[in-house]
């Protein structure tokens, strides 16, 4: 029974009557938490043209916002089109403590790009071990623009004498104008520190 | 609070809701801030922002919102808007079609509606065949009872002009009362904004008035609420939001349009 609601619902997001419809269909499959209903959205988000329909897609992943969602979103971030892999980071962000495990494993993925959109979606989470996470960023991965974003993360949400020091050692592995810019302004904003 | 501390919180609550709190309003805010950090029990800003910035219901940040923001509402408020609405967009709506819908979502007491009304009433007076209304709604039915009692303090109307007060208002006492011939034209009725079936009856809307409401949202349930709107408009129309909200923050399917006197999105 399910099942065919899902597919129903599919099928008028893909190519229903009106664009309202279709709006319709993606926001009525949120409210089914689903793997199916999940793996629906994903697949039209991936290939969806109108933008309305994307952030109706978005939202109701978002709303379903479990570890299967955290997992599908993961794999956003590997996409050629920025606005998906803007979505991944903004449904990993949201949903918080579901995609924990996944973010641990995708700020050691090959791509430093990837890693960035992690550490996105960490910084921007109510995840709480992302203070932890920011650290071993910062002291482990290898590539300043990564480093850099996980400075800037942790400028905002350190509050302990040894996010600061991390930082301050983190100084040293980069040289560039830009890295050394972007610790001056998160030791400057943890002064009190 | 430290200046340091001001800025985290600052930069926080900017990059959640749109809103920046100057250096000079660093007083205004450690004071609410403090009032927060009493009521919640934390004893120091250190240990309530890391559980405000760790917290997943979100209610925390609304509720600090709810205190940073002047709830105070009042008639011809943000009046620039207001000019944008009756001098540009009424004009432009007047010539492609002869009824008008317009919606204010979070109508609170009443005040944004019924200037909507004197509004419409004063710019579309004289224009033969052209018909409208002004849907009014709020999730809260106390005070959709009292918008529709329509009875103001001298506070609600000041910025209310003199010709206008004598024209659409009605002296009781030390209050005045909305002309039976505005309120007729409002209709009040309680409205959740995150109600999917509720929300999918409100449909043909020219106009949407939201002003300071969608703050009070987390992000998930905004997303979803900017998309409700986008479905009640009609092809083109438009959507205000309160000065300090961006919709562009929430959600890209709206169109930023610059008009002489502000900015407003359009479907």
């Amino acid at each position: 029974m399910l099942e065919v609601k899902i597919s129903e619902l599919a099928e008028q997001m893909k190519s229903g009557k009106s664009k309202n419809e279709r709006i319709q269909a993606a926001l009525d499959l949120g409210s089914i938490k689903a793997k199916e209903a999940v793996d629906v959205l994903v697949e039209q988000l991936l290939v969806e043209e109108d933008e309305v329909v994307r952030e109706a897609i978005v939202t109701s992943l978002i709303k379903i916002g479990d570890e299967y969602v955290a997992n599908r979103a993961a794999g956003l971030l590997e996409s050629e089109d920025a606005y998906v892999r803007n979505a991944g980071v903004e449904i990993l962000s949201i949903i918080g403590e579901p995609a924990i495990e996944i973010l641990q494993k995708m700020i050691n993925h090959p791509d430093r790009d990837v890693r960035i959109l992690a550490v996105n979606a960490l910084g921007e989470s109510h995840i709480r071990e992302t203070i932890r996470y920011l650290r071993r960023v910062i002291m482990e991965d290898d590539d300043e623009n990564v480093v850099a974003s996980a400075i800037e993360y942790l400028s905002e949400l350190g509050f302990e004498k040894e996010d600061k020091e991390v930082v301050m050692k983190a100084a040293k592995r980069f040289s560039s104008p830009f890295f050394q810019y972007t610790v001056k302004s998160a030791i400057e904003k943890m002064a009190d520190l | 609070m430290t200046a340091e501390e001001f800025i985290k919180l600052r930069d926080f609550i900017y990059r959640k809701t749109g809103i920046y709190f100057e250096e000079r309003k660093k007083y205004y805010v450690e004071s609410r801030v403090e009032d927060r950090i009493k009521a919640t029990g934390h004893d120091n800003f250190r240990s309530y922002f890391t559980w405000l910035r760790f917290d997943v219901t979100g209610k925390e940040l609304q509720e600090l919102i709810n205190a940073l923001t002047v709830n105070e509402t009042y008639f011809f408020r943000e009046y620039y808007q207001l000019k944008c609405f009756a001098e540009e967009i009424l004009p432009e709506i007047v010539e492609k079609k002869s009824s008008i819908r317009v919606w204010s979502a979070g109508c609170s007491t009443g005040e944004e509606p019924y200037t909507l009304a004197i509004i419409m009433e004063e710019m579309l007076e004289g224009i033969s065949g052209v018909t409208w209304e002004v849907h009014a709604t709020d999730i809260n039915t106390e005070v959709i009872e009292k918008a529709e009692v329509g009875l103001y303090s001298q506070r609600s109307v000041r910025l209310v002009p003199e010709e206008y007060k004598m024209r659409y208002f009605v002296a009781k006492g030390e209050f005045y009362e909305i002309v039976p011939e505005v309120k007729k034209k409002v209709k009040f009725y309680q409205l959740n904004l995150m109600d999917a079936t509720a929300m999918r009856k409100m449909s043909g809307f020219d106009v949407i008035f939201c002003r300071n409401v969608l703050i009070y949202f987390d992000d998930a349930s905004r997303r979803q609420v900017a998309l409700y709107f986008y479905e009640a408009l009609t092809e083109g129309g438009y959507i205000f939001l309160g000065h300090s909200e961006s919709m562009s923050r929430i959600t890209p399917i709206f169109k930023l349009r610059r008009f002489k006197n502000a900015f407003v999105y359009q479907k």
